[in-house]
């Protein structure tokens, strides 16, 4: 029976002074230069705008920590999300091994490692290097054979560090197992297995020698350090850098864009050079590591435009390196020099690449932020905006139909006014779509029958409403939007509005989540949501089932960005169809390509966003296509027309779907 | 050399028209730039972008809300504008317009080398006032381009104009007048900056007695038209669609143009 005092190792047993000085020097000096590395990233933040991201700090801290720890995010991608787990959970257990063991060698008076303790360390040690080495390989698996398109352009440092940290693992456990054939085989050393495996191998090459050990102890060495100088230089600050992004992240529903502070005294609008953007925008930029979901996820890239979100954010990070590292002035070096229009235009703010990203980093608003420099600096807008802004700015809407007539869609539905009825429980915010478009107005048509079914006091602004502004915001004309929203807000105060129904899911986030930023606080409800409650509360009855089988498009805005997901879908249900979900769909669910403002922008640069979500919806040869947006009615009429599909498959908004139910 | 652009404001193209006491009911009307005076102003900073103009002046007669037409034009890019407000000028017809005008320009002082103008303005629709402006002062006109070169120093322009079948290519001295078009440019989306500078911008007002005019010379009591009455369009009613065999649809057809209609 051994001693328990006597199951452990000397450290830096077989290592000669010498050594052990490079050790200590060596070490502070690597760690001295990642430090300075990361030292040096903070100081370019802060040379942009102050912004407030500290409000429930715990909070943060405990998101972030879910984050990382379980890759809640990371893993909702199988095969990379399993890999990059295995690297962090072995690189980190080994990470604790090694100060375990600093901390044994180098704290006077410690003593603790030994017997039980340091057989577990041992064990826990050799499984993680295992599980290291495995993510590795599954990392150059799919960098070296499989090569998905989202991983390209691929560059020398994303092999260098994969086999720099191989190196380290392996000749960690070489030297291990030098160490135990070295010493004779103690036999507690078998928990650390893969040490003692190597150790016998080596015994049978006749490498058992101390000389062995010590030249494998000293590569290990040399790699470590490599590898931890190298953290500051490469990708590899994001061990760093991406934890931190997402403590600070948004935490406000996605695409919420904010306001243009004093625009009428302001001096230039957009992103005219990077430091404008806030120190967090800019550490977005170095949180990114090119994995590339947001580019696969992405509707733009998929339909072969220009915009890959990924490309844009690493384009902004070489423009702030050139900027604030090397310091070109703005008249040599401008982003758009790097982005040319047709990507920053391309871009629907659909928010995937956002749902996608590990890293948290907010793509919309920097695409927004450089639309404004186009829109409001440079009148550098697609030609066909040129007319939309117009209607906007003379007649309220996009179509530039006469502001007057915006409450001829419900002359004989008896529909009351506000400006007549003074007060009522709902605003029926009808939208440009529910005023303006033909297909749509029917949508609103039967909102009001669903709503007069349930005895819902209710009233609309007629001419009084003016669109919520939500495209020329998303394209940059953050002008034209100021004026709506002060507009709108002004008369819904002077109502004193309290709740608003809305059926576009685009006014819905417009009026909940950013007229608050001009003094309009109200409680929005989209039409999915209170239909839902109608249903469930038996203030609407069913009088027949509908039949068939129908497939749910989830709009952007209501899904992605307001988490809007089972409401419509339950209604479905109720109504007596029966749902069939497109393999996009919820959070992963791809785009129609008209948010953003691109619905009033032509769609010239590669195939259609509309074709594609619809052949998606096709292929489950539904009996209809539901849908609880405008622009999304519009973009599946149009792809459903294109594809002579329209007599066969029913396209409907659900709330025409309950209308129908209760009749 | 200065170019001069006159300006209307007119009712928004999507203006549900009404008439009120035989009147244009103004209480549900947006008041934009006149469409055509766009292309002018357009035109006009092109040729000082261009180096050919060193000043563009924005001219309107107007009520107060003429100054907004003059903001969006100093927001294309004119420097200064001019407005001639005066509620005697109320009711005034196209050739008190153009007298007034023309006396503004007097009063000003300026040594102009172009006047450019929208071909029609899309409310009254008379396309008079260019040309009795050129009259009244005398110069070269045309009209309805779609092309503009300018020669400052040889001191001519040339003009394309879209005639039936081809263009005409018109060759002027300058000063001169000339109306604009689509076609001719596309009038720019006014950058923000620029659309707070235009509200900076000096706007010069006349009343009608700093022109030298009594209130007998213009409005309605200068006016040598008379507007009799204000009639909206009859209504579009839905078309007829006659159906059968071939022959009982001539036959109908033929009844219809004959008797009802009564073009045969």
């Amino acid at each position: 029976m051994i001693h328990p005092q006597e199951i452990t190792r000397h450290v830096y047993w077989n290592v000669p002074p010498l050594f052990k000085i490079i050790v200590y020097v060596g070490g502070l000096g690597v760690i001295a230069l990642a430090a300075w590395a990361v030292y040096q990233r903070v100081q370019i933040w802060k040379k942009g705008k102050e912004e407030e991201r500290k409000e429930g700090l715990k909070e943060r801290l405990i998101f972030a920590a879910k984050n990382v720890f379980f890759h809640t995010r990371i893993l909702k991608d199988q095969y990379p999300g399993i890999m990059h787990l295995a690297i962090f959970w072995g690189f980190l257990v080994l990470f604790i091994g090694t100060i375990i063991v600093a901390i044994e060698a180098d704290v006077p008076f410690v003593h603790f490692y030994y017997g039980i303790f340091y057989l577990l360390v041992s064990l826990a040690l050799d499984i993680a290097g295992l599980v290291l080495i495995i993510g590795i390989c599954m990392a150059l698996y799919r960098r070296l054979k499989e090569r998905p398109d989202r991983l390209k352009p691929q560059k020398s440092e994303d092999l260098l560090i994969l086999y720099l940290l191989l190196a380290v693992a392996v000749t960690g456990f070489l030297t291990e197992g030098a160490r135990i054939a070295a010493q004779g085989f103690p036999k507690f050393e078998v928990y650390s297995f893969v040490g003692f495996i190597l150790a016998i191998l080596l015994k049978i090459t006749g490498l058992n020698g101390p000389l062995t050990h010590r030249f494998f102890w000293f590569v290990h060495m040399l790699c470590s350090f490599a590898f931890i100088a190298y953290i500051g230089y490469s990708k590899l600050i994001h061990i760093i850098v991406t934890p931190v992004n997402i403590v600070f992240r948004d935490r406000r529903p996605y695409g919420v864009i904010d306001p243009i502070p004093d625009m009428e005294e302001a001096e230039s609008f957009g992103l005219t050079k990077i430091e404008e953007f806030s120190w967090k925008q800019l550490m977005d930029l170095d949180a990114c590591m090119r994995c590339g979901r947001c580019q696969e996820a992405c509707p733009a890239y998929n339909t072969d435009k220009p915009l890959s979100p990924k490309n844009l954010i690493q384009d902004l990070k070489d423009h702030m390196n050139e900027r604030l590292v090397r310091g070109k002035n703005p008249e040599e070096c401008t982003p758009y020099q790097e982005i040319p229009d047709d990507v920053i235009w391309a871009c629907t703010t659909c928010a995937a690449c956002m749902e996608e990203c590990p890293a948290y980093i907010e793509h919309i608003d920097k695409i927004v932020e450089m639309r404004r420099y186009l829109s409001l600096m440079e009148g550098k807008i697609p030609e066909e905006l040129n007319q939309t802004f117009r209607n906007l700015e003379n007649n309220y809407n996009p179509w530039g139909v006469g502001f007057a007539n915006r409450a001829d869609w419900a002359e004989g539905l008896d529909i009351p006014l506000l400006s007549e009825k003074g007060s009522a429980d709902y605003l029926l915010w009808v939208g440009c779509a529910g005023a303006y478009d033909d297909r749509y107005k029917k949508v609103l048509r039967a909102m009001v029958e669903i709503l007069k079914a349930a005895k819902v006091d209710f009233a609309i602004l007629g001419t009084e409403e003016k669109c919520c502004g939500d495209w020329a915001r998303r394209l940059g004309n953050e002008y034209l939007f100021w004026m709506m929203a002060m507009e709108n807000v002004e008369v819904l105060n002077k109502y004193g509005v309290k709740k608003i129904l809305t059926t576009c899911p685009h006014g819905y986030h417009t009026l909940k989540n950013e007229y608050p930023q001009f003094g309009g606080e109200y409680e929005v409800i989209h039409h999915t949501q209170f239909i839902v409650r109608l249903l469930e509360e038996g203030k609407i009855f069913l009088k027949r089932d509908l039949k068939g089988t129908f497939t749910y498009h989830d709009s952007c805005y209501l899904g992605r960005h307001n988490g809007i997901y089972e409401e419509p879908r339950r209604i479905l249900q109720r109504v007596g169809l029966s749902l069939k979900e497109m393999e996009k769909n919820r959070e992963k669910a791809f785009c129609c390509g008209a948010g953003g403002g691109r619905m009033w922008l032509e769609e010239k640069i590669g195939t259609r966003i509309n074709y594609m979500r619809c052949d998606q919806a096709l292929a489950l040869n539904p009996d209809g296509i539901a849908t609880a947006c405008p622009f999304c009615l519009t973009m599946f009429d149009d792809a459903l027309k294109a594809k002579d599909k329209a007599e066969e498959v029913q396209l409907k908004d659900i709330a025409e779907l309950v209308a129908e139910a209760i009749r | 050399m200065k170019v001069v652009v006159f300006c209307k404001s007119v009712p928004d193209t999507e203006t549900r028209v009404r008439l009120k006491d035989n009147r244009l009911d103004k209480s549900e009307i947006k008041y934009i730039l006149n469409p055509y005076d766009e292309y002018a102003v357009e035109e006009a900073v092109r040729m000082k972008e261009g180096g050919k103009a060193e000043e563009v002046i924005a001219i309107s007669m107007g009520p107060e809300r003429a100054k907004e037409a003059l903001r969006s034009a100093l927001a294309i890019g004119a420097d200064r504008g001019i407005l001639i407000k005066d509620d005697a000028l109320d009711g005034s017809d196209t050739y008190v317009t153009a007298k007034v005008l023309v006396k503004a320009l007097e009063k000003d002082g300026l040594e102009y080398g172009m006047l450019l103008f929208g071909q029609q303005a899309i409310d009254g629709d008379t396309w008079h006032v260019p040309g009795q402006v050129a009259e009244m002062l005398g110069l070269p006109q045309t009209g309805s381009i779609i092309k503009l070169e300018v020669d400052p120093d040889g001191g001519k322009a040339v003009a394309n104009r879209m005639v039936e079948g081809g263009e005409e290519v018109h060759e002027m001295a300058l000063p001169c007048v000339v109306t604009c078009r689509k076609g001719l440019n596309e009038p720019r989306y006014p950058s923000l900056p620029n659309i707070m500078k235009a509200k900076k911008k000096p706007i010069q007002e006349y009343s009608v007695s700093d022109l030298g005019f009594s209130a007998e010379d213009v409005g309605k009591a200068g006016a040598l038209t008379e507007v009799l009455s204000y009639a909206l369009p009859p209504q579009k009613e839905a078309g007829k669609k006659v159906e059968g065999e071939p022959e009982e649809v001539a036959q109908a057809l033929l009844q219809y143009l004959k008797e009802e209609i009564k073009v045969i």
